[in-house]
């Protein structure tokens, strides 16, 4: 069985690294940080995620933004992504985040079963990444 | 010109003599006799018989009458009766034959000057001239007498002082008829031999007596002596007495004179000066309107002694009695309200507009009284003595709109109603009511109108202070509500950056937070979990890591803008939903729950979300402070409102330690907590505040008098706009 590959975009290197090692310790995930925004569409078109974890507040450029750059490209318009903030109060974003405009978000600190619910709910949601790439 | 015997000056020439002798020799003789005398001292005219004497005197002219009793057409005695019923004053020489004497004494004794028996020229001519001269000064002092005792009569019936004579026992012996109208008798025989016990109360009878026996046996005066009584109308009098002792040129008592000057006008104008006086330096005292006006009426009641006295004041369209003593209940009820009524209660209105005032108070406060009337005075005010006829004026007659009488019938029979002006306004009267007749004259009215202008005045000043006070608590209150103002927007900046701050720092602690969570995820997988100490550390520190989260978001929560999504609710529905998460609290920490939720409260505009969390936030403070165990209480009731609309009422009480009064006024402030440090975060409360208060509403927290707390919500039907 073929791991899924997750993208991980935030400039809180620290982050990035510990959402890594727990994703790799279920042995399900490959994962890729990227700690700088304007590396993230060179990082995802080579990566080739099946979902991204993008912070929102970043330096030089945000998460928005990249999530903008990501749905431009014909192979990776189709990705999930999922908005992880310390910007959005828990409360609003309940305990499985929320949506807005098709994108999901998700509040810091989050509980590790909160993500990787979240993550898992979105893998199954989003279509094949295979049929994605193919292109009309 | 002088008199010719005395030298005395005289008015006009000579002294104009009629002779009435049939005997033309004679009649010559005294002509001749008289001339020679003094060619110009006499005018003589002369009659033969007395027909044409008694024509002669009765045309005038005649200074003296020389008679011949014998004459043609009279003779004897009665010719000089009858010239004596025709010359009146004019006096009368009676001459007389020798052998006549007794005639001429018979004369004399009617009232003939003298008698001169006529004989030989020279005893004639002495006696002649002396009788005349002789008689025209004896009849000249009688007529000087006469006249003087006409004019003191004159004087003594036309003085208005009582003036009157009495004996040494004090028995009247004469009397001027002002002291026969004063002790009410009609003629002087009705007072003759009496005393004063018979016309005097004891008192006053037994001071009179003492004052005459001081008089007659020490000779001790009684000079302007004042005494009150009463006079047979009722009505208080003051007289000043004087009594002197007449004694004849021996020096031997003749009477006692008395003179009695009434001085009840003086007397009474004083007191109402008097009065006046009091109640202007009552008006000028400090002090409240109400009490002061009653006080006015206690000393126009005390000091002029009439029956009932009141204060008409307008309140409204109405003029009712702001003070009043003496009249009855039952004329209060239906006296009090002055407004003419329709049938059906409604208000009955001039052409102008105006309400119409019945009745004579009515008529007065209206100021359409008629100077020209003498029931009214130039003033504006009406006043009658016997008040009983005007029950007889005709309804064409009466100037009044719907008299009622109530007055008259109930037995006052002097009136006087007093307009009181402010500017040229009236607003209201006085009013003095008597049973007695003739309470009043001109001048005491007049007296009343200043007192009522004195009234007016205050009332005038009155409200230009109560306006003053008035825009002096507008201005207060203005201040203050400024003064709150300022607070709320420093309070309002406080939070702003209070929330700034905090949307800062959420974002700068939730980045680490979120690194320490994902941290301990990983190890707590990753370490060996059979070791139950490092299951624990990794629990609590989790715990910790979860809890400061949760500060950061209350942080972010208070910060928040609000914005409310209103829908109308029935708060008891919010109260239950709030109390189901309550209840699982509670009953972990043993505490009862009591609900008394009230019936038919009016649908509110609520944010069903945020009203439930004040509520969810009251009953944890609530459980909290009771760790020993207690009752949490949940009250709601609805109380109308008299503008409209209601308030609904909710309580939401503890069985705890309640609260130190000196934390009562922080509970609301932000980050003030009763919690030990790390068990809460102090802005449960003041959220709540800030959510009850964009609801329009109010939260008061207080300690209940039976112990706990009490925190009272109230919200409104209508948010305030």
């Amino acid at each position: 069985m073929f791991k899924k590959r997750i993208l991980i975009v935030d400039d809180e290197p620290k982050f990035t690294q510990m959402v890594r090692f727990n994703l790799e310790k279920t042995g399900a995930y490959e994962v890729m940080e990227v700690n700088h925004p304007k590396q993230a569409l060179e990082a995802a078109t080579r990566f080739k995620p099946d979902l991204v974890l993008l912070d929102v507040m970043m330096p030089g450029m945000d998460g928005g933004d990249v999530a903008a750059q990501l749905r431009r490209n014909p192979g990776l318009k189709n990705v999930p992504v999922m908005f992880v903030t310390a910007a959005v109060a828990q409360s609003e974003a309940g305990e499985h985040g929320y949506r807005s405009g098709g994108d999901i978000f998700l509040a810091k600190p989050i509980t590790l079963d909160a993500l990787l619910a979240a993550i898992a709910e979105n893998l199954r949601h989003s279509p094949p990444v295979t049929d994605a790439c193919k292109g009309p | 010109m002088r008199d010719v015997f005395t030298g005395d000056p005289v008015k006009t020439g000579p002294v104009s003599i009629l002779l009435v002798e049939d005997d033309a020799a004679c009649a010559l003789l005294i002509q001749n006799l008289l001339t020679q005398w003094r060619r110009d001292a006499f005018s003589i005219r002369r009659a033969d018989c007395l027909a044409a004497a008694l024509r002669e005197v009765v045309q005038g002219g005649i200074d003296l009458v020389l008679l011949d009793l014998g004459l043609p057409d009279s003779r004897g005695l009665d010719t000089f009766v009858r010239m004596q019923a025709a010359a009146g004053r004019v006096p009368i020489i009676v001459l007389s034959g020798l052998d006549d004497e007794t005639l001429g004494t018979a004369t004399v004794q009617q009232g003939a000057q003298d008698y001169i028996i006529k004989g030989q020229a020279p005893e004639l001519n002495a006696s002649l001239v002396r009788a005349i001269r002789y008689a025209i000064e004896r009849s000249r002092a009688q007529q000087a007498l006469a006249d003087e005792h006409d004019l003191l009569r004159n004087i003594l019936d036309n003085l208005p002082d009582q003036i009157y004579l009495k004996d040494k026992v004090g028995r009247f012996v004469a009397a001027n008829p002002a002291t026969l109208r004063f002790l009410g008798a009609s003629a002087a025989s009705d007072i003759i031999g009496k005393s004063d016990r018979d016309f005097f109360p004891s008192e006053l009878a037994a001071r009179f007596q003492s004052e005459e026996l001081d008089l007659l046996q020490r000779d001790q005066p009684c000079m302007n002596r004042e005494a009150a009584l009463t006079d047979a109308a009722g009505q208080p009098q003051w007289l000043l007495t004087t009594k002197v002792l007449l004694r004849d040129h021996a020096g031997a008592f003749q009477s006692l004179l008395g003179i009695n000057r009434d001085i009840t006008d003086l007397k009474r104008a004083e007191a109402y000066r008097e009065m006046a006086r009091e109640i202007l330096q009552m008006l000028n005292e400090p002090g409240d309107l109400p009490i002061m006006i009653q006080r006015v009426l206690a000393v126009l009641k005390t000091r002029t002694g009439f029956d009932a006295v009141g204060i008409r004041l307008q309140d409204g369209e109405d003029y009712p009695y702001v003070a009043q003593m003496g009249f009855s209940p039952d004329f209060l009820l239906t006296e009090n309200t002055l407004i003419g009524r329709t049938s059906d209660g409604g208000v009955c209105r001039n052409p102008d507009g105006h309400v119409s005032l019945e009745c004579t108070c009515g008529l007065v406060i209206s100021g359409k009284t008629d100077p020209a009337n003498p029931l009214f005075t130039r003033g504006g005010s009406c006043w009658t003595n016997h008040s009983f006829p005007l029950l007889d004026l005709p309804p064409g007659a009466d100037p009044r709109y719907r008299p009622r009488n109530t007055c008259i019938h109930q037995g006052f029979a002097s009136v006087a109603l007093v307009p009181i002006h402010v500017k040229d306004r009236i607003v209201g009267l006085l009013q003095f009511n008597d049973r007695r007749t003739g309470c009043f004259s001109l001048d005491t009215v007049e007296q009343f109108e200043g007192i009522a202008s004195l009234i007016g005045a205050a009332l005038m000043r009155t409200r230009a202070d109560d306006q003053l006070k008035q825009a002096h608590a507008e201005l207060i209150k203005a201040h203050e509500a400024l003064a709150a103002a300022q607070m709320r927007l420093i309070e309002a900046a406080k939070m702003e950056s209070v929330g700034q701050l905090a949307a800062g720092v959420a974002h700068e602690v939730k980045n680490p937070l979120a690194i320490a969570l994902m941290g301990l995820e990983f190890l707590s997988n990753t370490v060996a979990t059979n070791d139950d100490q490092v299951a624990t550390a990794i629990q609590d520190t989790k715990d910790a890591l979860l809890q400061a989260d949760y500060i950061v978001r209350e942080l972010l929560n208070f910060a928040a803008p609000a914005k409310l999504e209103m829908k109308l609710q029935d708060l008891n529905g919010v109260v239950e939903h709030a109390l189901r998460l309550a209840r699982l609290e509670a009953r972990n920490r043993q505490i009862a729950v009591c609900v008394d939720l009230g019936q038919n409260l009016p649908h509110l505009p609520l944010d069903r979300i945020k009203i439930e969390q004040v509520f969810l936030n009251l009953c944890m403070n609530a459980i909290e402070s009771m760790p020993e165990g207690g009752t949490l209480i949940l009250k709601t009731r609805v109380h109308p409102l008299e503008t409209g609309g209601a308030e609904v009422i909710a309580d939401v009480e503890d069985t705890g330690p309640g609260i130190p009064e000196g934390n009562l006024q922080k509970v609301f402030d932000p980050f003030f907590t009763k919690k030990q440090i790390g068990k809460g975060t102090g802005l449960g409360l003041s959220v709540a505040r800030q959510i009850i208060e964009l609801h329009g509403g109010t939260i008061r927290i207080g300690n209940r008098p039976e112990g706990g707390t009490r925190v009272t919500i109230t919200l409104h039907t209508q948010t305030g706009e």
